[in-house]
C-alpha cells in the first residue's frame, strides 16, 4: 500500500505541479518567493574570489536579460550571465550585488545580496608532543585533544567575541549542544577517521550569521624520529633515517615521538629499546635516550618502541642500522 | 576422567600460554644496555659482519687567504651567531656559540683569528642569539619543557658571566637597542614582552591569541612584527601584523603558511596538494604578486636592506613535496641549495652561487643573515651546523 501511495505521487501528482509552475507568468503567484542570488563561499573572507548566481527557476524568466549592479553601478561585462565571479571587498567593507531581471514586456525584478567579509580564521592546536627545536605545528593523533580558536577579525583587529555566539560542530554533530555567547573557543578528542570536519557558524545580536567556515582536521599516527646527541657536536639536526656511522667511542641517541598525546609523555607510556631485537634497558633517566658504547667493530639493529597505554592506536617502532 | 575436566583444561593452558606470549610480547626481557652493546651479541658471527671502512674525523681545514665568495667560517658546529663592530673599530667580527659546550668564540674576519670569549659550559645548548653590540648572548639549554635561558655577558677573552632568566621564554631575540625581546604563555595564548636586560624592567609588546606561534620579529621598530600559527603543510595557517600593539590581520593563508615582510613587500609560501609554492604581496598597492622562482622560507631567506624589491634565498631545485615544511623541521629531508638574489617586483631570480658546483659541498642552508653592510650572508649548514659566509 505505502510503495503504491509513493507510485502515485511520484506518476501523478508532481508532473502536474511542474506543468503549473512552467505554465505561470505570473511573477508572484507561482512560488510566492521573489527571485534570489546564490554566494559560493557563502560568507566569502576579503579578497576572496566569489560566485555569485541567480536563482530564478521558479519564474522561468526565459527571454529575459539580466543586469549586475556592483553598489549601484553596472556591470556591462556581465549582462545576461547567470553566474558571474567577482572579488570580495576589503575587510569590514559592505558591497551589494544586485541582479536586475528585465522581462520581455519591460517589468523587473531585482535580486539583491549585501556581503560585509571579515576574517574569520580557525586556529588549530593539537595537544599533541613536538621537541622544543620543532618549528613546525603538532598534529592530532586518534584520541588526543585538539584546541580551536575562531578568530573573527574586522577593520579594527581581533572582535570581542563576548558580542557574537559561536557554535561548534564536528562531522556535523554540535560539540556543545548549541550556540554559546563568548564561546570562540572549543576542544575535541580525535574521533576515528583519517579526517575530521569542523564546522563553525557565528551570529551577532541580532542573530544574524556574519560568518561560517568549515576546516578539515586530519589525524596522523605517533612518528618516531631518531636523532643524534654528541656531547661535543650537541644535538644533529638531521633525522637518522636509515643508517648511523658511529667515529668516537659513543654516541647518545634520541627518540622523539612526534605527536604523542601530551597527557602522556610523562605518564602512562610503554617504551622499549631493542638491539638487534633483544631488549635492553638503559642507564639514562630519560627512557627516550639510550648511550651507545664502541665495543667491537659491526654492525647493530637499533630498535625502539612506543606504546600509549592509555590510547592503543597511539603506538610506533621504528629502526635503524648503527656502524661502528 | 570428565570430558569437561580435559577441555576446561586445555583451555586453561591456551588462556595461559596467550597471556605469556602477550606478556614477553609488550614487556620482553630487559637487559643492561652496556652489558649488550659493548659486544654486540654477535658470538661466532663477527668475522662475517662486514666491517665498514670509517675514516677517522678530520675538521675541514680553512684556508683564511681564501678569497672566494662562498666560505666556511668554522669547523665547529654552531648554534647562534652574531656580527659586529667593536668600539673604536671600523671592521666587522662575527660571535658565534659552539653547539655541545655553549662556549663563545669571536673570529677576526680580516686574519681569521679566533678567540674565546666565554668558557662557561651550557649543557645542551639549542639556540642562541647576540644583542647587537656582540656583548650580550641568550642561550637557550636543554630540550624539554624545563629548558632555561642562559644571558651570558661577554667582557673580554676567557671572560664571561652568567645568569639564568628566570622567564619562561619561547621564542627570543634581541633588537638594535640591546632589550631581549621574546614571547611566554599567557592565559589565552602568548604574551610578547621586551626586557631591559640593564634595568630588568619588563614591558609587553603585543598579545598572540593562540600559542604555537611563530614570531617574526621588528628588531628595528615596534609596527613590522608578523605572527602566524607555526606552519604544517596539513593545518591552515593565517599571516597577522602587529600595528601599534593590535595584531591586524594581512591576506596570505593557506597550509603550511611562511612569510616574511618588509614595509614594502610580504612574501609567503603556502603549500597545496602538489607542493609548496611562494608568492610575493605589495603591500603599498594591495596586489598579489605571480609565484616567485623559488620557494621562500624564513629560515633561509631575508630582505635586503638597501633595496626594498630585493631579496635574497637558498633555496633546492629538487621539488618540494606536499609534506614540507614537516618534513624539513624534521630533519627527514636535507636540501642542496643554491643561493638566489631575487627582484620579487619582476619575478626573476638571479643565482649567486651553486656551492655543490662552486665548492664541492652540499648546503642546507638555515640562519641566513645579513652582515651589517650588506656586504655579505652569514648562514649555519643545517648538515653539519657550521657557519659560513657568501660576499655578495
Amino acid at each position: 500500500m505505502r510503495v503504491a501511495t509513493i507510485l502515485f505521487f511520484l506518476f501523478f501528482i508532481t508532473p502536474f505541479t511542474q506543468v503549473s509552475a512552467q505554465a505561470g507568468s505570473n511573477l508572484t503567484d507561482i512560488t510566492g518567493e521573489n527571485i534570489s542570488i546564490t554566494l559560493d563561499p557563502q560568507y566569502p573572507n576579503p579578497g576572496d574570489t566569489v560566485r555569485a548566481t541567480i536563482d530564478d527557476y521558479a519564474l522561468g524568466g526565459v527571454g529575459s536579460t539580466i543586469t549586475w549592479f556592483f553598489d549601484g553601478l553596472s556591470s556591462p561585462n556581465v549582462t545576461n550571465n547567470r553566474t558571474i565571479t567577482f572579488t570580495a571587498p576589503a575587510v569590514g567593507v559592505s558591497m551589494e550585488i544586485t541582479a536586475q531581471l528585465r522581462f520581455a514586456d519591460g517589468r523587473t525584478l531585482d535580486a539583491r545580496r549585501t556581503i560585509t567579509p571579515l576574517y574569520l580564521d580557525i586556529i588549530i592546536e593539537p595537544q599533541t608532543y613536538t621537541p622544543v627545536f620543532y618549528k613546525g605545528r603538532a598534529l592530532p593523533t586518534k584520541g588526543s585533544l585538539v584546541n580551536m580558536n575562531a578568530l573573527l577579525q574586522n577593520k579594527t583587529g581581533i572582535v570581542n567575541s563576548q558580542n557574537y555566539s559561536y557554535t561548534w560542530s564536528l562531522n556535523n554533530k554540535s560539540i556543545y549542544g548549541g550556540a554559546r555567547v563568548g564561546g570562540n573557543w572549543a576542544q575535541i578528542n580525535v574521533p576515528h577517521g583519517k579526517s575530521n570536519v569542523i564546522t563553525i557558524s557565528i551570529q551577532d545580536r541580532s542573530g544574524t550569521t556574519v560568518a561560517r567556515k568549515l576546516v578539515a582536521i586530519p589525524t596522523v599516527d605517533l612518528e618516531i624520529q631518531f636523532y643524534e646527541l654528541n656531547t661535543l657536536l650537541g644535538l644533529q639536526q638531521k633525522a637518522i633515517t636509515g643508517e648511523l656511522i658511529i667515529t668516537g667511542n659513543s654516541s647518545s641517541i634520541k627518540a622523539i615521538p612526534y605527536y604523542l598525546d601530551t597527557r602522556a609523555v610523562n605518564n602512562n607510556i610503554f617504551t622499549q629499546w631493542r638491539l638487534d631485537n633483544q631488549v635492553v634497558a638503559t642507564e639514562s633517566n630519560d627512557p627516550f635516550e639510550i648511550n651507545l658504547v664502541r665495543g667491537i667493530s659491526g654492525s647493530v639493529n637499533v630498535g625502539f618502541k612506543i606504546r600509549n597505554l592509555n590510547e592503543l592506536l597511539q603506538s610506533d617502532e621504528r629502526a635503524f642500522q648503527v656502524k661502528l | 576422567m570428565k570430558n569437561t575436566y580435559l577441555i576446561a583444561g586445555g583451555i586453561g593452558l591456551v588462556v595461559l600460554l596467550l597471556g605469556t606470549w602477550v606478556y614477553l610480547l609488550i614487556y620482553g626481557t630487559p637487559k643492561p644496555v652496556e652489558n649488550f652493546f659493548t659486544d654486540f651479541n654477535f658470538s661466532n658471527n663477527t668475522e662475517n659482519v662486514e666491517l665498514p671502512q670509517v675514516a677517522p674525523p678530520v675538521d675541514p681545514q680553512i684556508n683564511i687567504d681564501d678569497v672566494a665568495p662562498l666560505r666556511q667560517l668554522t669547523t665547529r658546529p654552531v648554534v647562534g651567531f652574531g656580527e659586529y663592530v667593536a668600539d673604536g673599530e671600523t671592521t666587522s667580527s662575527l660571535r658565534y656559540v659552539e653547539a655541545g659546550t655553549g662556549h663563545v668564540y669571536a673570529i677576526d674576519l680580516i686574519t681569521g683569528n679566533e678567540t674565546r670569549l666565554s668558557n662557561i659550559t651550557i649543557a645542551n645548548p639549542q639556540t642562541a642569539k647576540f644583542s647587537a653590540d656582540g656583548l650580550l648572548v641568550a642561550v637557550r639549554s636543554g630540550f624539554g619543557t624545563q629548558n632555561t635561558i642562559e644571558l651570558i655577558t661577554l667582557t673580554g677573552e676567557n671572560n664571561a658571566t652568567k645568569e639564568t632568566l628566570t622567564n619562561r621564554m619561547l621564542d627570543f631575540t634581541f633588537n638594535a637597542t640591546g632589550n631581549l625581546l621574546y614571547t611566554e604563555y599567557n592565559q589565552n595564548g602568548l604574551a610578547a614582552r621586551s626586557l631591559d636586560t640593564a634595568t630588568g624592567n619588563n614591558s609587553i609588546l603585543f598579545t598572540v591569541p593562540f600559542q604555537s606561534a611563530s614570531i617574526i620579529w621588528d628588531t628595528t621598530s615596534t609596527n613590522n612584527h608578523l605572527f602566524y600559527p607555526k606552519p604544517s603543510a596539513k593545518l591552515p595557517g593565517y599571516l597577522y601584523r602587529v600595528l601599534n600593539n593590535v595584531a591586524l590581520r594581512e591576506l596570505p593563508q593557506g597550509n603550511g603558511l611562511m612569510a616574511l615582510a618588509n614595509d614594502n613587500f610580504i612574501v609567503y609560501t603556502v603549500t597545496t596538494t602538489q607542493g609548496p609554492i611562494s608568492y610575493g604581496f605589495n603591500r603599498t598597492n594591495t596586489t598579489k604578486i605571480d609565484a616567485l622562482p623559488i620557494i621562500m622560507q624564513p629560515e633561509k631567506c631575508l630582505f635586503s636592506k638597501q633595496n626594498a624589491n630585493l631579496l635574497y634565498c637558498a633555496a633546492t631545485d629538487t621539488p618540494l613535496t606536499y609534506e614540507f615544511p614537516d618534513n624539513w623541521y624534521k630533519g627527514i629531508i636535507t636540501m642542496s641549495d643554491k643561493i638566489y638574489e631575487i627582484d620579487i617586483t619582476k619575478g626573476q631570480a638571479a643565482q649567486l652561487s651553486n656551492p655543490k658546483t662552486d665548492i664541492g659541498r652540499e648546503i642546507d642552508v638555515t640562519h641566513m643573515t645579513q652582515g651589517n653592510t650588506e656586504e655579505v650572508l652569514y648562514f649555519i649548514n643545517k648538515n653539519d651546523n657550521t657557519l659560513w659566509l657568501y660576499e655578495i
